[in-house]
């Protein structure tokens, strides 16, 4: 496994949001922080942003959270060129996203998601999302069966 | 004659006792034999002669009966030389001198005495006497006497012996006759007794000449019968004279008819002493009179003509039937030939028959015809047989005509329905040999150049035509559409015909038009500008044209057949041609109707995919406008409940509540969000083959899904036999159960709920599905109403719920090609719902 594995302890875990829904983006951070990991959130608001934020990073994220539904350029298309890339080509990524379309949940598996989290529509809900990101975390192959 | 001189005649007492010898010998003697010998014996007796003899007349001429002691010479002489003549009357004894002349060869005949045997008719016999000595005689004078009254006894004697034997032989002859003949000969007394019958009357009636002798007809015959004979008997008696009477007698073979002849006998005084008859038995000549006349009877009366005619054909006999069937009355013909029979056409016939019949042959059932009186021709059957007389000579002919003029009208009829028939069968299996042509061909344009052709084949015309009915500017016009058997530059450069009067009514779609010579045709010849074809024209002289109109009425044009030849269409062509009209009109429509069918299917599947097409446009827009506004609608909750979390002082209560309806609003458009989302997929065909599941097992996993809500409400789930190949996806299958069995639960009534779920092969190859429950019921009016989207008829407060569980599970239905509907509902007492599902092939 070539994958950078997370530093825990020695840098702070460095998480990629991508969002352009503020109030999930806050509510997001919140569950992130609430997990009581010490991790560096970054936001990007739309999937241009993404793509150029992991260009330019020196070191690839631990965890990329992903909406699908992004200006100029989509979750899906994100996705794509990253799992085609040589740089962060394995990083996980947790698809965030409102959509309950069965063929949003399979083409984020096909093209190489490592869960997919769907938005709840109360608070309580995201807290749904602490396991799927734990799980990830620990062991980013298996999975995705939810 | 010898002269009485030389007589002499003696006399003595007892010269008598011969004659008294004579008469007592002469009444024992019974034949003339010995009547003659006692003679001869009586004679030599009163006489001392030497010999003697006796000659009876026979022939007109006396000779010798019987001679005693006289030698031939004596008796030949004298019987040739004796004085009698047969029938002289007053003869007197003579005596002949013989000594002298020819003594010497009369063996000493010296003398010989001849005697007369005469009675009232004259001398018809003689007795000669002999002597060799002349004085014997002289000595004998008185003894003359003697002999002349011995041969006076004798001529009596002879007589009444001559008589006596005529008499019995007349007797045995009238016995021999009576009892040969055939008649019945009897004889009856005044009083009506018997004096005599026949044999045959013994053989007809039993009663034999002997026993019949004093009966009478009572005693014989039957009352009755007996009463009749006697009556005519005293007829005869009463009359004096003969009487021809028909008796009939019954007897073992039934009674016999007799023609009986009658008469008196009359004894010699002239009174009528008895009653003779001689009854001949006609019975035969009865029974063939009366076959005679039943035959003539027959002949009369029969219904055929019964005639005879001689060998030269003069009519002999003419019956009723004769008269009938010819016109000629009896006596118009009988006698004249019956040449006037003969049919102008056939001369030598009945001449031929005549001469047949002369050879013995016969003729019969002979079909000819015959000339009636009226000139007109009668159909017979004539049987003729030759008639004989009775050595068996052929003299005329009988002949029996029978008018068979109805049987052969009935047979021509026949004839003409049998070829009339043959000639339909024969144009019903060609245009049925045509029918599959025509009626495979759907482009209209081959199929009337095919039906042309065929056609104008089938009737052998020269050409044929198919003019289609057009409507151009001018109004109606004639397009030649297809032509046949010649080629189509022929007729460039002609106008298209126009609605003439031979065209038009074709057009119209008016019964066809067929001429023998269309030349002849007023209808041809009146049309300008040409009055008749054109100039340069095809020639036509056979013509036929007949319509093509559909069932409708349409007339679509005409078939149009011609031949340069006249007399060329027959009614079975045009019978054929009309056929083919029909089954080309028929084409026509089907090709017609192919056309429109055709297109109208092309629409149907143009506006279908339109359909399709705008659908999946909907159900896209409705798709991705349901994600859309999931984001939002989802933004507006968190926001709500982050404001409400992170306030950090108290809401005042009016803020409090505006935020909880945001919250409830977004929470509820999220539902719907996900409801229509769920309907949308639920109208969305599942991909792939059909799988095969179990009804029982998809059923035991909605009850494990339900069990809590069961398990809350105590409802209990009962099932009847479930099939276990159900041709529908499993998640499907049990989104309806589910929903179906959840609504049973959260619709109950005061009462646990019980749902029963059952399945029956309804129809082939579908299963129906039937939920039941005990819930709240459904009202009529709104059946059809819960299987609309978001429609609910109860509030959310009561049921909660979105109300698109019913119209989803339509839908699911629906895109297997089954059906979900509400069965029955009584409110207050439970729903049946009702689907069918495919059973999985094979």
């Amino acid at each position: 496994m070539e994958n950078p594995a997370p530093q825990l302890g020695r840098t702070r875990l460095k998480v990629l949001m991508v969002e352009d829904n503020a109030t999930d983006a806050f509510v997001l951070q919140e569950v992130i922080t609430e997990m009581g990991l010490d991790a560096e959130v970054e936001i990007v608001m739309n999937g241009d942003e993404a793509l150029r934020y992991i260009d330019r990073a020196g070191d690839c994220p631990a965890l990329i959270l992903l909406d699908l539904n992004l200006p100029k350029v989509s979750g899906f298309e994100v996705l794509k060129r990253l799992r085609a890339s040589d740089k962060c080509g394995r990083t996980p990524v947790i698809v965030v996203s409102s959509s309950a379309a069965k063929s949003d949940k399979d083409a984020s598996k096909e093209l190489g998601a490592n869960a997919y989290f769907q938005k709840p529509i109360t608070l309580s809900e995201f807290l749904n999302l602490r396991p799927v990101i734990e799980k990830v975390l620990a062991d980013p192959k298996t999975d995705f069966n939810d | 004659m010898a002269s009485a001189g030389q007589m002499q005649h003696p006399v003595g007492s007892d010269q008598f006792r011969p004659l008294y010898h004579l008469l007592s010998a002469l009444s024992r003697s019974s034949t003339l034999k010995e009547v003659i010998d006692t003679g001869l014996s009586t004679l030599l007796e009163a006489m001392p002669a030497d010999g003697a003899a006796i000659y009876l007349e026979e022939n007109r001429r006396l000779q010798l009966y019987a001679a005693r002691s006289a030698p031939c010479r004596w008796v030949n002489w004298a019987s040739q030389e004796g004085p009698f003549a047969a029938g002289e009357t007053l003869a007197g004894p003579m005596v002949r001198l013989c000594d002298g002349r020819s003594a010497g060869d009369l063996e000493g005949l010296a003398r010989a005495v001849f005697l007369p045997l005469e009675l009232d008719h004259g001398v018809f016999g003689q007795c000669v006497l002999f002597f060799r000595h002349a004085q014997k005689v002289a000595n004998e004078e008185s003894g003359i006497g003697l002999v002349m009254a011995v041969c006076a006894h004798l001529a009596l004697a002879i007589e009444h012996q001559r008589a006596e034997a005529e008499r019995q032989r007349v007797e045995h002859r009238l016995q021999a006759i009576l009892e040969n003949s055939t008649a019945v000969i009897f004889m009856k007394d005044r009083g009506g007794r018997y004096l005599m019958a026949n044999r045959r009357f013994e053989q007809l009636f039993g009663v034999g000449p002997e026993q019949v002798v004093g009966l009478t007809d009572h005693d014989i015959f039957p009352q009755e019968l007996a009463d009749t004979l006697r009556q005519n008997d005293l007829m005869v008696l009463e009359q004096g004279k003969s009487l021809a009477i028909e008796e009939t007698v019954p007897d073992d073979d039934g009674g016999k008819t007799y023609l009986s002849v009658k008469f008196p006998l009359r004894d010699p005084d002239g009174t009528i002493s008895a009653v003779c008859g001689i009854a001949t038995d006609i019975t035969e000549r009865k029974q063939l009179e009366l076959a005679q006349r039943r035959l003539a009877a027959i002949v009369a009366d029969s219904a055929d003509a019964v005639i005879s005619k001689d060998l030269n054909g003069i009519v002999t006999s003419w019956n009723a039937a004769a008269e009938r069937l010819f016109g000629y009355t009896a006596e118009e013909m009988v006698g004249n030939p019956i040449g006037v029979l003969s049919p102008p056409d056939r001369p030598d016939e009945m001449p031929g028959i005549l001469r047949k019949i002369q050879t013995g042959e016969r003729l019969s059932a002979f079909r000819t015809q015959r000339r009636r009186k009226d000139g007109t021709l009668a159909d017979i059957s004539l049987s003729v047989s030759p008639l004989r007389d009775a050595s068996g000579r052929i003299i005329g002919a009988s002949k029996i005509a029978r008018d068979i003029s109805r049987e052969r009208a009935v047979e021509r009829e026949r004839e003409e329905l049998l070829k009339r028939e043959q000639e339909a069968r024969k144009t019903a299996e060609l245009l049925n040999s045509i029918a599959p042509v025509l009626a495979k061909e759907l482009d209209e344009e081959k199929l009337v150049q095919a039906a042309t052709d065929i056609a104008t084949q089938l009737i052998g015309a020269e050409f044929g035509a198919f003019f289609r009915n057009t409507k151009g500017k001018d109004g109606e016009a004639l397009l030649l559409y297809t032509l046949s058997g010649v080629d189509k530059k022929l007729f460039e450069g002609f106008p298209m015909p126009r609605s003439t009067k031979l065209f038009g009514p074709i057009f119209r779609g008016e019964p066809p038009i067929r001429s023998d010579d269309i030349t002849k045709d007023i209808r041809h010849a009146k049309n300008p500008p040409y009055n008749g074809t054109p100039p340069g024209h095809l020639p036509v002289r056979s013509y036929l044209a007949v319509p093509v109109v559909t069932r409708q009425g349409e007339s679509l044009g005409g078939l149009l057949f011609a031949h340069s030849e006249t007399g060329r269409f027959t009614e079975a062509h045009e019978t054929i041609i009309s056929g083919i009209a029909a089954q080309t009109a028929n084409a026509m429509d089907n090709a017609r109707l192919f056309e429109q069918a055709k297109q109208a299917q092309e629409d149907l599947r143009r506006s279908n995919e339109e359909l399709r097409r705008a659908n999946r446009d909907l159900e896209l827009f409705a798709y991705s406008a349901s994600h859309d506004l999931r984001e939002p609608m989802r933004t507006i909750a968190l926001s709500a409940q982050l404001i409400e979390r992170d306030a950090t002082a108290p809401l005042s209560p009016r803020s409090a509540s505006f935020l909880a309806n945001i919250l409830n609003a977004s929470t509820r458009m999220n539902t719907l969000v996900d409801d229509l989302l769920s309907y949308l997929k639920a109208s969305k065909p599942e991909e792939g083959t059909l799988p095969s599941v179990n009804a029982e097992v998809v059923l035991a996993g909605v009850l494990e899904t339900l069990g809590a809500a069961m398990r809350e409400s105590g409802a209990t789930v009962t099932h009847g036999a479930l099939p276990d190949a159900v041709a529908i996806h499993e998640s499907r299958l049990s989104q309806v159960f589910q929903n179906l069995i959840a609504n049973g639960i959260k619709y109950r009534g005061s009462a646990a709920p019980v749902i029963h779920v059952t399945c029956e092969e309804e129809s082939p190859g579908w299963y129906t599905f039937s939920v039941t429950d005990n819930g709240v019921g459904i009202e009529p009016q709104y059946a059809e109403r819960i299987f609309e989207l978001f429609k609910r008829l109860h509030s959310r407060e009561q049921y909660p719920g979105s109300g698109i569980g019913l119209p989803i599970s339509r839908r699911v239905i629906e895109q297997y090609g089954g059906r979900l509907w509400l069965q029955y509902s009584v409110p207050g007492a439970g729903s049946t719902f009702c689907f069918t599902v495919p059973r999985q092939a094979g």
